[in-house]
């Protein structure tokens, strides 16, 4: 029966996380660890498995509009995996109290970013890093006009990239929040490109840590399994009824969830 | 920019390939969770406190045992966290059929790590 029940709440999460443009690992582990005490390890765990479905599954939409920069992402990916591996083995060497308390401050920070404007301010230089590998590129915008776009600031890029790595290994979320922010806020990305050359990365970051855990046996079918299955449901439902439900109004609702949910995280991870 | 747009429709390709890689691995993941409900009742309640339990023990255990839901899940389980390491793998190959080397030196690079995180799981395990 509650095996049902973690199946229906991973369609609910996978839902939410196509319409907000999250991953599914911001609400599968709370619910894990709050309303199943499943230990936040296994926790963890799922949702890496559950980041890379996801991810894997979308990737051909995030490619088909052209606006994934696919030598980028090759790029950056380097930051990420490097990051993961890191993190997984930060990860082994602290409590799980302190996961505890480092998932409530990301979801609260989750929840500013979420009230964030995000502002467009095109750069009109490459990095030199950027000239040699070629990732500067074009992009359609909604009327199909393609524009060209620079990279800026390519080591600092790169370096939050590592810790967006270390983040989602530690605390099993594919860590898009971080990226987005290291594309369009330092890099000065066109925030389409951002988005979904981020979205476009979030398998391989993630499958860099939940490979570790997943022969370490951290990644049990016995959770994993439903979870994995409800949140490809979900984002597969979520993704078609994008343009049918109010997400604005959904994503003011959810910040405060959000926000109530990192109270908790944070209160059993105190007790 | 043509080689630009082949390499497009090349990984494109690719990630028509790894849709139906998770799609099968689903359909892995479905047949194994299905058998392990009506094998056992409560399959959550032994996970509250972490106890750690390499995969191999697991495996070997659900073997022995003849746990078939569980084997199925663990297959799924494995190729799904083996398909972005694969894409790794076959981007490379385009940037090499591209010869684009330095692109290609780092997604190998990238797919190298990737393969180590494999065996970090088994070192600490």
């Amino acid at each position: 029966m509650y095996e049902l029940l973690l199946f229906a709440v991973s369609i609910g999460a996978g839902f939410l996380g196509a319409l907000l443009g999250l991953g599914g690992g911001i609400i599968v582990v709370p619910a894990l660890t709050l309303l199943y005490n499943v230990d936040i390890r296994y926790a963890i765990a799922a949702s890496l498995i559950s980041v890379v479905a996801t991810s894997s599954g979308a990737a051909a939409s995030y490619l088909k509009d052209s606006l994934t920069n696919l030598r980028l992402a090759v790029f950056l990916e380097l930051g990420t995996v490097l990051g993961a591996v890191a993190g997984f083995l930060i990860a082994s060497h602290i409590e799980a109290k302190a996961l505890y308390l480092l998932f409530a401050v990301f979801l609260l920070f989750s929840a500013l970013m979420m009230l964030r404007k995000r502002s467009e301010q095109p750069s009109t230089v490459n990095h030199p890093w950027a000239d040699k590998l070629r990732l500067d590129s074009t992009y359609p915008d909604d009327q199909g006009v393609w524009h060209n776009y620079k990279v800026e600031k390519v080591p600092l890029g790169l370096f939050v990239m590592l810790l967006a790595g270390v983040l989602s290994a530690l605390l099993g979320i594919g860590s898009g929040i971080f990226k987005v922010l290291a594309m369009d806020g330092a890099m000065k990305l066109p925030i389409k490109v951002s988005t979904a050359t981020s979205n476009f990365m979030i398998g391989v970051t993630a499958a860099a840590s939940a490979s570790a855990y997943f022969l370490r046996g951290d990644v049990r079918p016995e959770i994993a399994a439903p979870v994995a299955l409800g949140i490809i449901a979900g984002s597969y439902l979520g993704a078609k009824s994008l343009s049918k439900i109010p997400a604005a109004r959904i994503r003011q609702i959810f910040v405060v969830v959000l926000a109530i949910v990192s109270m908790q995280m944070m209160w059993k991870g105190l007790k | 920019m043509k080689k630009d747009s082949e390499l497009h429709r090349l990984e494109l390709a690719i990630s028509h390939f790894l849709r139906w890689g998770v799609l099968f691995s689903a359909a892995l993941l479905a047949v194994g969770w299905i058998g392990q409900l009506l094998q056992s009742g409560d399959l959550l309640a032994n996970f509250k406190h972490y106890r750690p339990e390499p995969m191999t023990a697991i495996v070997a255990k659900a073997w022995t045992t003849k746990d078939y839901p569980i084997l199925i899940s663990v297959v799924g389980l494995a190729v799904l966290v083996s398909l972005p390491t694969l894409r790794v793998l076959l981007t490379a190959y385009l940037f090499i059929r591209q010869r684009d080397f330095y692109l290609a030196a780092i997604a190998l690079f990238v797919f190298a790590v990737l393969m180590g995180s494999f065996f970090l799981g088994i070192e600490i395990g």
